[in-house]
């Protein structure tokens, strides 16, 4: 296969169904040049699901509310990471009312967005299944986490401490990838997309979310006798995460505009 | 929208009637001189088509053209208006005759 046919590969699945012929074909015949363009294309249609080639409004709604879980899953996890490493944003910022108000506009946000299920045997079954299949993985592997760590405490303070939280960061990691990807797979059929309103008020409040969390890691990290420079990374990176949202809520508005 | 703006080159290339999309690109490079890059023309079309201002055609071979939908005719026009007016107002305090 091409590297331009592997490109086209990296894009969505339905841009792909719909484009992907065409897109590899113009590619082969322009050569490398085209490379870089069709890599940012890609990052920026993945960052863009409500303007895939869909079905239905509903099936918009749908992907926008994942991907906007993703995003918060990926604020929360920075932030929780931040704060938990023993660095001085530990001390200092972690406790804040700010931060905890975070945590609670983030679930709220969440709530909001996600699917609601089908109140059937067939649908839960179904959903049950699937979120078995993906989420076995992280629950293992972090159940594993923290029998090792109950059933002999000195492994804290052993050198197997730095293997033990890799397995915990990276079983988080997993569950919250694998949480989005099984909620992707479910069709209409099982999860009933959110409606317009409140999808788009459940993003407002986790771009809220963001906003307050990395305005409050990024102050703290300069405001200190020196530059914490993790903590301004994760707040930054944080900041930088809420254009995800602000490009949902717009390519929402188009969408919407049009009907 | 803007004037070098792909949604709008991809617009205004369909203004003329349904094409496909290396037949689109063709079209903007006669028209500015350069080709949109693969991925901008196509996520171009795809957004919109989301917006519903095109829409696809039945197939012809592997190519399936596009053509403008009556929705997307009337945000064109209004963006070329629009366009149009700040051309005038920019060339007028240039002091240049507009063409």
């Amino acid at each position: 296969m091409t590297i331009a046919g592997r490109l086209v590969r990296l894009y969505p699945a339905s841009f792909r169904d719909r484009w992907g012929h065409a897109v590899a074909t113009e590619s082969a015949a322009t050569g490398w040049r085209s490379w870089p363009n069709l890599a940012a294309s890609i990052v920026d249609l993945w960052l863009h699901p409500a303007i895939w080639p869909a079905e239905s409004r509903a099936q918009r709604r749908g992907r926008a509310a994942v991907l906007a879980a993703a995003v918060a899953a990926a604020v929360w996890y920075l932030a929780h990471l931040a704060q938990e490493l023993d660095t001085p944003l530990h001390a200092g910022a972690a406790r804040s009312a700010a931060l905890s108000g975070c945590g609670g506009l983030t679930l709220v946000g969440l709530l909001l967005v996600a699917p609601r299920p089908r109140l059937t045997i067939t649908a839960a079954r179904t959903a049950l299944h699937r979120l078995a299949g993906k989420l076995a993985v992280p629950v293992v592997l972090g159940a594993a986490v923290v029998a090792a760590a109950h059933r002999d405490p000195g492994l804290i303070a052993a050198p197997l401490r730095l293997v033990l939280l890799g397995c915990w960061w990276l079983a988080l990691a997993l569950a919250a990838i694998q949480g989005c990807r099984a909620v992707a797979g479910l069709g209409a059929d099982v999860l009933a997309p959110p409606r317009a309103g409140r999808l788009r008020l459940g993003i407002w409040a986790l771009a809220a979310a963001a906003v307050i969390a990395g305005s409050v890691i990024l102050g703290f990290a300069v405001s200190g006798a020196e530059l914490d420079p993790l903590a301004a990374a994760v707040g930054a990176g944080l900041l930088l995460l809420t254009w995800a949202f602000v490009g949902t809520l717009r390519d929402l508005r188009d969408v919407a505009a049009t009907d | 929208m803007q004037a070098n703006d792909a949604q709008t080159l991809v617009l205004c290339a369909l203004a003329n009637g349904p094409l496909h999309g290396y037949a689109i690109n063709t079209a903007i490079e006669e028209l500015t001189g350069e080709r949109l890059g693969v991925g901008s023309l196509y996520g171009a079309l795809a957004r919109l088509e989301a917006k519903q201002l095109i829409e696809s055609l039945d197939e012809n071979g592997r190519q399936r053209p596009v053509r403008l939908t009556a929705k997307g005719r009337e945000v064109l026009e209004r963006e070329l208006r629009s366009m149009a007016k700040v051309a005038a107002v920019g060339l007028r305090h240039l002091g240049v005759n507009p063409a």
